[in-house]
């Protein structure tokens, strides 16, 4: 083939994939923006919602005008928000760090030694990911009562702390595994003891997983409802979905704007949280997720 | 003892340390439930009295056997999975495969994805009723607007499409999860061997179909085996939607637990339930990592 | 007992003798001058009411605040758990005032459930685990109060009834026979509730349409609605599991069988009966008219009440305690009134659907029994009951007299609430004792409405259920 019929014929597909590409280019955005307006819709609809008011809503406006922006102190009075955020927040965070240590601890040994049953406790771990958690409702219940320890956070710290287990070893094992055996190597060689290349060698190396692990157990406590509603059962105690459920209840009955601005207030910080953390976050649930 | 022995000792107790706590907390919130719901199934109880009613054997189990409920409710719990996560893991490869460029917006991109995922259920379902109400709900509403009107529909209304609904809303929130992990996958894809084939002359399709894919299997496998076992875990998202109705159609396992448990009283029966699912996803799981040749402790990083 | 006011509403009890009513327990002595109450406030439109009686200076609640006969020794805290949540600022403010006035010692503190469903789960696991909390409960009248009180939970009020005769006389007698279980009368009612049909005035005088007041002209005004574009009934059959039996017990009230279906429920009539199959032919033929807004099982509360408040639909078929939700959403010039179902055999009466709102019960192993019977007497006896009712505009648990009505409109400035209270005495039931035979309502008639399957067979399925369950081991009503 001559040079000239070649380099035609490479410009000619060159040509070809040019406007390829960009129909390409052109479907790929309209296929991304339709999907996004899908993901976003509703919760901008409820953002939307929590500054009408009833009347806006029932004539089935989409945009709130005049937007009534005092929903948010009421809807933050009304549920007493600042002792559930503060309630919400302490149980979340404490069974988070829990959990995190635990996992972190479970993720090395489970990643990193041999020891005789490894498969069965690994396996138990896995039974954890996996089971229907109404399962443990009552027997739990029964328990913490006769501990005394009902209407107290720590009846809910010790059962999330549970909950956010499985999928925290799981990742952290994961992520152990991956790490390179020279590492271990030169710190044993150097004198480490197992606490010590966990402590100082191991761990650092795995803030992405911790930060992972740490988001999505928080994330995972701040929504949870059942135990929740089951264990704590004084006001001044209680977490914010079933505060926020609360409210379905309450004079408020049937005042969907308020109702909005308090999904709004409960939504915002796990949201904020997320968008602060988010690259942690993914970093570590693919590595941690993908190690295996 | 050998110092072989004595490494294995002290590996041994090593491994123990640091497993431990999980290990008891696990125990003592995890197993000590199920060992209590695999002993409550064999019994009655009605959840009112301070003990157990008699003991049954495998009445219970017999009992489920022959109620059509049960069967209903398996057969949604297996045909929300079977929907839901070809959806779910088709939607997020598609769109990750489409942000796995050099986009500046992509990390932007990726997040807006996600909030679904991050949003409290009360919150969607809440939002959801509104968007599925036959006269004024927005879904209607906008297919009458655009001239569609004649597929207005009941949604949640109609047994035949209220268990299609609910996994709509249900693939709604997940696609972002299952997006954000392929995504990491494919950009942790050896560039080599794709760039290799894109120098043989390979279009975009077959980039994708021949290459990319067959790369992604484990990570795809992932991905379908955490949405199958939340699938079939699934209760909140239904419960609040239809409670399991109209007329069981979209009754599934977790759902048909909590009715035997707290609306009809049948303690046992319930625990018969979570004793069966518990199992159900237990074989699922340990079913595809066989079919798919990974083992839970090998990897293929 | 005939009223002699003009009213658009057929007055339920006309044609019986007051003796025959006396007789029913459906109307007391006080109830009269109820009626003539409910006639001065002849206007019930959008407006606020021009009340007849000037009252010289601020009403006061007409009733006493008995002292108890037992106090608290020491500072004690009881536990209530509830489940309506807007109820809380009338109990509490019953409290503090027993508190102030009586028993300086006693405090109670309320626990709001989001919902019923989550309360039982809460209430349940505190009984299996043998707690003294909570020190009272609210329960619901049927399967509910059946299971806490043959499970030996709860306490039962024969003692304080035989020592207190009169706080007994002040609550509805049909109302105190629903909660009587194996002869004992469990629990009892804070508030009554009442389905009826809500409507837009304004919009039937536009079209010039009359209230109906049987099931043909029901059918009628139907027609013209659909007509013109506007859906008759706008009905939540998807709010919860009761919902959907609404038309099975309208029916069964307004052919008067409704002691057959509490046999039935009871185990001693099959559900088979001509009469109980014909509620179900009622369900389906109500699926079918075209009364409903499409999709009855598909639509919750917020949503009906939106069609409602939109004018897309001209009635609205709910309860009493909806009342607040449905006045929150409308605008403004919306003239809102009710009427009861309309009478669903030819000749026959209108069946009102009235139920009891939550009822109190007191915890077996509560460490206070007698404090918390004291504390229920407070909230539900002469006193409390006008002071719970008057902000939230439900109704009292039995007759009130004319003035403590004009104390209650005094702050609740509604004109619909003795239209309300006028319709209490006639209520029948609508509550089933068997958890398995309501579950089989439910989805029946679910299925009745969607057209999955014929009332004959839904019937039979109902029936089936109840008699997998054998004797019911409980005795009701």
């Amino acid at each position: 083939m001559s040079t000239a019929v070649a380099r035609a014929s490479v410009a000619r597909r060159q040509r070809a994939a040019g406007r390829a590409t960009r129909i390409g280019r052109v479907a790929m955005w309209a296929v991304l923006l339709a999907a996004l307006g899908v993901s976003l819709a509703p919760g901008l609809y409820m953002i939307s919602l929590s500054f009408m008011d009833n009347p806006q809503l029932f004539a089935g406006r989409l945009v709130p005008w005049p937007p009534h922006a005092e929903n948010y102190p009421r809807a933050w009075v009304a549920s007493n928000i600042g002792q559930l955020y503060w309630n919400s927040i302490y149980v979340s965070t404490a069974s988070m760090v829990a959990t995190v240590a635990i996992s972190a601890l479970a993720g090395y040994g489970l990643g990193r030694i041999r020891f005789a049953g490894r498969g069965l406790v690994y396996g138990i771990v896995l039974v954890g990911l996996t089971i229907p958690l109404q399962i443990a409702l009552i027997p739990l219940f029964m328990n913490l009562r006769v501990l005394g320890l009902l209407n107290t956070r720590l009846a809910l710290i010790g059962p999330y702390t549970a909950f956010g287990l499985a999928f925290g070893t799981y990742i952290m094992k994961g992520f152990f595994q991956g790490l390179p055996r020279e590492l271990e190597e030169a710190a044993r060689l150097d004198g480490a003891g197992e606490l010590g290349i966990f402590a100082r060698v191991m761990l650092p190396l795995t803030r992405p997983a911790l930060a992972t692990v740490a988001i999505f157990v928080f994330l995972q406590n701040w929504n949870e409802f059942l135990f929740a509603l089951t264990f704590i059962t004084e006001g001044k105690m209680r977490t914010l979905p079933t505060g926020i459920y609360a409210l379905l209840s309450s004079e408020f009955y049937g005042n969907y704007p308020i109702l909005a601005a308090s999904l709004v207030l409960f939504s915002v910080p796990v949201l904020v949280l997320y968008f602060v953390f988010q690259r942690e976050f993914v970093e570590g649930l693919t590595a941690g997720a993908l190690k295996h | 003892m050998s110092p072989a022995a004595r490494r294995r000792w002290r590996s041994n107790l090593a491994g123990y340390a640091f497993a431990g706590p999980a290990l008891v907390v696990l125990a003592a919130f995890l197993l000590y439930p199920i060992a209590y719901s695999v002993s409550l199934s064999l019994h009655e109880w009605d959840g009112y009295t301070p003990h157990w009613g008699p003991f049954v054997g495998f009445e219970n189990y017999r009992a489920l056997a022959g109620d059509e409920v049960f069967w209903r409710a398996t057969w949604n719990s297996i045909l929300f999975v079977v929907v839901r996560t070809p959806l779910e893991v088709g939607f997020g490869f598609l769109l990750a495969l489409l942000l796995n460029r050099r986009l500046a917006l992509r990390p932007l991109l990726r997040t807006l994805f996600f909030v679904p995922v991050v949003m409290s259920l009360i919150v969607v379902t809440i939002i959801f009723q509104r968007v599925f109400e036959p006269n004024t709900g927005l879904l209607n509403t906008f297919l009458r607007a655009v001239g569609l009107g004649d597929w207005a529909h009941p949604w949640l209304g109609d047994p035949a499409t209220a268990l299609p609904a609910v996994i709509a809303v249900s693939v709604w929130k997940n696609v972002g999860f299952s997006l954000v992990i392929l995504l990491a996958g494919l950009q942790g894809l050896p560039q080599d061997v794709v760039e290799a084939a894109r120098v043989d002359g390979a279009n975009a399709w077959q980039l994708t179909l021949r290459v990319i894919t067959p790369l992604m299997r484990p990570i795809l496998a992932l991905t379908a085996l955490l949405s199958i076992i939340g699938g079939l875990k699934v209760f909140d998202l239904v419960f609040i939607m239809t409670r399991g109705g109209p007329t069981y159609s979209t009754e599934v396992l977790a759902t048909m637990l909590y009715r035997e448990a707290f609306e009809l009283n049948h303690m046992g029966i319930a625990s018969a339930v979570a004793v069966i699912l518990v199992v159900l996803v237990l074989s699922i799981a340990r079913l595809q990592t066989f079919v798919l040749d990974e083992s839970p402790e090998g990897g293929q990083a | 007992m005939s009223d002699d006011a003009g009213h658009r509403q057929t007055h339920p009890t006309r044609g019986m003798s007051r003796r025959k009513l006396l007789e029913l327990g459906l109307v007391s002595a006080a109830a009269s001058p109820l009626l003539r109450a409910g006639r001065a406030r002849a206007q019930t439109g959008g407006a606020q009411p021009t009340v007849t009686k000037t009252p010289t200076g601020e009403l006061k609640n007409p009733a006493e605040l008995k002292a108890p006969k037992v106090k608290a020794s020491a500072p004690t805290t009881i536990s209530f758990w509830q489940y309506v949540g807007f109820h809380v600022d009338a109990q509490k403010f019953i409290a503090e005032e027993y508190k102030k006035r009586h028993d300086p010692n006693l405090t109670l503190e309320i626990t709001a459930y989001p919902g019923l469903n989550e309360q039982r789960v809460g209430v349940k696991s505190a009984f299996a685990a043998q707690s003294g909390t909570p020190d009272i409960v609210a329960i619901e009248p049927g399967a509910y109060a059946v299971d806490v009180y043959t499970s030996g939970s709860v306490l039962d009020f024969t003692k304080v009834f035989a020592d207190d005769p009169e706080y007994k006389r002040g609550f509805w007698p049909n109302a105190l026979q629903l909660l009587t279980i194996n002869g004992a009368i469990v629990s009892v009612p804070a508030v009554t509730n009442t389905v009826i049909v809500y409507y837009n005035r304004g919009m039937f005088q536009q079209h010039g349409l009359e209230v109906p007041n049987t099931l043909e002209e029901l059918k009628k005004v139907g027609a013209a609605l659909n007509a013109k574009g506007i859906m008759p009934i706008a009905y939540p059959a998807g709010q919860d599991r009761n919902f959907p039996i609404f038309p099975y017990y309208t029916y069964t009230g307004g052919i008067k069988a409704d002691k057959l279906m509490r046999e039935a429920d009871l185990g001693l009539k099959p559900w088979t009966s001509p009469e109980l199959v014909a509620g179900a032919e009622f369900v389906e033929m109500m699926a079918k008219s075209g009364l409903y807004a499409k999709g009855p099982l598909g639509i919750k509360e917020p949503d009906a009440i939106q069609i409602f408040a939109t004018g897309k639909s001209a009635m609205f078929w709910g309860g009493q305690w909806m009342r607040r939700s449905i006045r929150a959403a409308l605008p403004p010039n919306f003239d809102l009134a009710i009427f009861p179902f309309p009478a669903v055999v030819a000749g026959g009466h209108k069946p009102v659907l009235s139920s009891v709102g939550i009822t109190l019960t007191v915890n077996a192993r509560s460490k206070y029994p007698d404090l918390a019977f004291e504390m229920i007497k407070a909230l539900t006896g002469p006193w409390g009951k006008i002071e719970y009712t008057r902000n939230l505009g439900l109704s009292p648990n039995g007759p009130i007299s004319a003035d403590a009505i004009a104390y209650q409109m005094q702050s609740l400035k509604d004109p619909l609430y003795p239209e309300f209270l006028k319709l209490q005495p006639t209520g029948t039931t609508r509550v089933i004792f068997t958890p398995a035979v309501e579950e089989a309502m439910t989805q029946g008639m679910q299925a009745l409405i969607t057209g999955q399957k014929t009332p004959k067979a839904v019937m039979e399925s109902v029936e089936a259920a109840s008699q997998k369950l054998g004797a019911r081991k409980f005795r009701a009503g």
